[in-house]
């Protein structure tokens, strides 16, 4: 298998004539959309598909690649992140895929994107309408910890039997005093089917509730595409006397000051300093950009000088 | 050779769909994943020429979904052109099946005599294996006002297409009590584009 530096090696990116538009075939994308419209139609349910090789190893998110892959039109603008940030291998590589094999317009911007892939996070900034979040999943199948065989899950979805999993959570409970999954946090979208919200921080959860972007879930190892539609309730389990949570952070971001955001641990020095700041690279930049100063960061325009 | 009074219309059989077929199928997909994500909304859509007893927007959907892996009903009209059928084959690929049940897709071009529980529902371990209805409408104003609630509208949205069967709404509450099984719609008007019904959506009358 050639992977993605293999492919953009052999041809310059002007030479887009060697691939169909999106790297895939039009009828491999006919089936991935024809799976897109039913996942849309029944929210949360996982639709099987025939997944296919990509150039790229499945830890990379083929799932995701492959739904971005069956929606993208020459108009489109792509924002891809990974952990919240634009700048990591994985989210570079999957940009530079697009900007090669469908000359897609690319950007960091979350507000200039109409399609936005992602592993991990959902962006600070609230999402619009006509926008759609592609997510990579590693694991859809929220009860697979939990009964490894395919026909059982398949069945529990079927009846709606639920109950493994609040008792999953409740052990938690009994463990810790409280429920100690903090990614990929069990949801149940639109009353009816749970759903793995793929390995996002549960602290995005509440952000999938009601969104007014469409969100894709593309799982490619397990071949499996599920979506919620806009404004769609998205509820976290949990129990009465044991509400759900998001993950606190008891300080702002270092660098911009913003609160309520997702942060992350970073070390700064070999001394062993650190800070924690945005994941959400581009809501951090923005917020620099407009003026916003965390205590150890640096003013917009002095950091231009 | 075929007598279809349509034959000098419009169409071959050979002629028509997609000249630019990446690009043509990309946004008229994009128009159906919009028109499903959010019920009710108008969503324009590219004609494509297609045999004159065929609806143009059926055309589009048939030149974007269907290939030789999927199997197609039409209803007695289009059934009884056979430029639709040699049209739909060569273009697309698709099977065509005499029965509703067996349909992945349907399509339905004289939309007030359709009834929705004839089609496939799918199977509650796999909701996904049911059918798609493009249910042609003469126009998107002017029917009874329908009120839609459910995934992929805010608050809600009415709309009132022309030329659904009296009972659509009960034949509707009918599919949806199904939930997650059941048929999804797409109601085409030329000249206007597509709306989506998915299957996750109430429907009442309103009076
Ligand atoms: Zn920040």
């Amino acid at each position: 298998m050639s992977t993605i530096l293999d492919l953009m090696a052999e041809q310059p990116s002007s030479d887009l004539a060697h691939y169909n538009f999106a790297y895939l075939d039009e009828q491999t994308k006919r089936m991935i959309r024809r799976a897109i419209l039913k996942a849309i139609a029944v929210p949360g349910y996982q639709v099987p598909f025939g997944s296919r090789e990509m150039p790229m190893p499945y830890g990379w998110g083929t799932g995701g690649v492959q739904v971005t892959a069956s929606i993208l039109g020459a108009e489109d603008v792509l924002k891809v992140i990974d952990q919240g940030a634009d700048d990591t291998t994985n989210a570079v590589s999957i940009r530079k895929f697009f900007e090669h094999v469908a000359g897609v317009k690319t950007t960091t911007s979350t507000e200039e994107a109409t399609v936005i892939q992602t592993r991990h996070r959902i962006p600070e900034r609230p999402l619009e309408p006509g926008q759609t979040i592609v997510f990579q999943v590693p694991i859809p199948e929220p009860l697979r910890f939990l009964e490894p065989r395919e026909t059982e899950t398949r069945a529990m979805h079927a009846l709606e039997e639920y109950g493994l999993m609040h008792v999953k959570l409740y052990e938690d409970i009994a463990r810790h005093g409280h429920i100690a999954t903090t990614y990929a946090y069990p949801v149940k979208v639109a009353g009816r089917y749970v759903m793995d919200p793929s390995p996002t921080p549960k602290f995005d959860n509440p952000k999938m509730h009601r969104n007014a972007a469409l969100q894709l879930y593309g799982a490619g190892r397990e071949a499996r595409i599920y979506a919620i539609p806009p404004y769609t309730e998205v509820v976290s389990l949990d129990f009465e006397d044991h509400p759900f949570e998001v993950n606190r952070f008891d300080r702002p971001c270092a660098l911009c000051g913003a609160e309520n955001v997702y942060l992350d641990e970073v070390v700064t020095d070999d001394a062993g300093g650190r800070m924690f700041v945005c994941s959400d690279t581009d809501n951090c930049e923005s917020r620099r950009a407009d003026g916003h100063v965390g205590e150890m960061g640096v003013p917009a325009a002095e950091a231009a000088e | 050779m075929s007598l279809s009074p349509h034959h000098d219309t419009n169409a071959s059989t050979l002629s028509g769909g997609f000249f630019d077929p990446v690009r043509q199928a990309q946004q008229a997909f994009h128009a159906l994943m919009n028109a499903l994500a959010r019920p009710g909304t108008v969503q324009p859509i590219e004609a494509v020429e297609a045999p004159a007893a065929l609806p143009r927007l059926f055309g589009t959907i048939a030149c974007t979904l269907l290939d030789p892996d999927t199997r197609l009903f039409l209803d007695p009209m289009l059934a009884g052109d056979p430029h639709v059928a040699e049209w739909m084959t060569f273009q697309t690929g698709t099977a065509i099946v005499g029965h509703e049940s067996e349909a992945m897709f349907g399509m339905i071009s004289d939309s007030r005599e359709v009834e929705l529980a004839a089609f496939c529902a799918g199977d509650q371990a796999y909701p996904d294996r049911s059918t798609t209805l493009c249910l042609s409408v003469s126009s998107f104003s002017g029917g009874k006002a329908l009120r839609c609630t459910g995934p992929g509208i805010e608050t809600s949205h009415t709309i009132a297409p022309a030329g659904l069967p009296a009972d659509f709404a009960e034949q509707w509450a009918a599919n949806h009590v199904l939930f997650p099984r059941g048929v999804d719609l797409f109601l085409s008007c030329e000249g206007e584009g597509v709306i989506g019904l998915p299957r996750s959506i109430q429907i009442a009358s309103e009076t």
